[in-house]
């Protein structure tokens, strides 16, 4: 038998939690349904006066609802260092991999790097332009153009300039490998 | 959120609350009534007590608590939760803190007196 007084209140609740994902709101109605059960044959007394007490105690389903859209965002206080908070998931690492070499792979490797680099979440705009202007097509450019002979050159200046052309979009690489996430831990070192 | 003194401790529960959570959950595992029920015999920390539950699924997701369905005597079966190795470790963690922020703010309080 179900008690007016819960059937509303968990109507409430589903309604309220409208914007959870429906396995996750259902997961959600189904534990304070729980706790109603347990609650009133804990206490020994299913009579509405008792009911109305123990809905009173859980608070309006409005906050249970608000508060369950909240923790969805935030983590603990203290994160696990783990694979899940440090390091570099499958995409970004593909993204770090595909922008200093991806060129190669008849340049269009390089886009799917920078696809993959601008809809990644853990890094900034700041280093998503840097990631893409250092260099476009990555080893691509210095390599093309380390193999035509530089005319009237001395050898040491064309060799400077082509290693350092090499070098710079793997070190851009590099740099957005060590940043990736960095955008994240302020909210982690909240306490809210 | 209301401004004042009313709003800066209920910072402070909501922070550590889940701690409070996972120090229950140190020596035996407990279904959700019974995690509820043991937080609100603490005077002031939970005023509403659904909002646990919210807490309590975020806390299984970042594997902080590890949980398992087991029969009971009355009505359908109960979601048990015990604490993770990382669970632990995070308990550890926040207790070491917990303990040199309280002695420093009761230090502060002693001498404002």
């Amino acid at each position: 038998m179900t008690d007016p007084g819960v059937a509303s209140y968990l109507d409430r609740l589903r309604a309220a939690s409208r914007e959870l994902p429906p396995s996750r709101r259902e997961e959600l109605v189904a534990e304070i349904r729980a706790h109603i059960d347990a609650a009133s044959s804990a206490r020994g007394a299913d009579g509405p006066a008792a009911i109305r007490n123990i809905l009173d105690r859980l608070g309006p389903p409005e906050e249970i609802a608000a508060a369950a859209l909240s923790e969805r965002h935030s983590h603990s206080a203290y994160p696990e260092p783990g694979p899940r908070h440090r390091g570099l998931s499958v995409r970004d690492l593909a993204a770090v991999l595909l922008l200093p070499f991806g060129g190669l792979i008849f340049l269009v490797g390089w886009f799917v790097g920078v696809v993959l680099l601008w809809t990644s979440e853990d890094w900034t705009v700041r280093h998503k332009v840097i990631g893409t202007l250092v260099l476009p097509f990555g080893v691509v450019f210095p390599l093309a153009l380390g193999a035509l002979p530089g005319p009237g050159q001395p050898a040491w200046l064309g060799a400077s300039i082509f290693l350092a052309l090499l070098a710079a979009p793997i070190i851009s690489a590099g740099w957005l490998a060590s940043r990736a996430h960095a955008s994240r831990r302020p909210r982690e070192l909240q306490w809210a | 959120m209301e401004p004042g003194n009313a709003s800066n401790l209920a910072q402070l529960r909501r922070g550590a609350l889940e701690f409070c959570v996972l120090a229950l959950l140190r020596d035996e595992e407990r279904y959700g009534f019974d995690l509820v029920r043991a937080l609100g015999e603490v005077d002031g920390l939970v005023t509403s007590e659904g909002t646990i539950y919210p807490l309590l699924a975020r806390l299984r997701r970042d594997g902080l608590v590890d949980t398992v369905w087991r029969e009971s005597d009355s009505g359908p079966p109960r979601r048990y939760y015990r604490l993770s190795p990382s669970g632990k470790r995070s308990l550890a963690a926040f207790a070491e803190d917990w303990i040199r922020f309280r002695d420093g703010v009761d230090r502060l309080l002693e001498v404002g007196r």
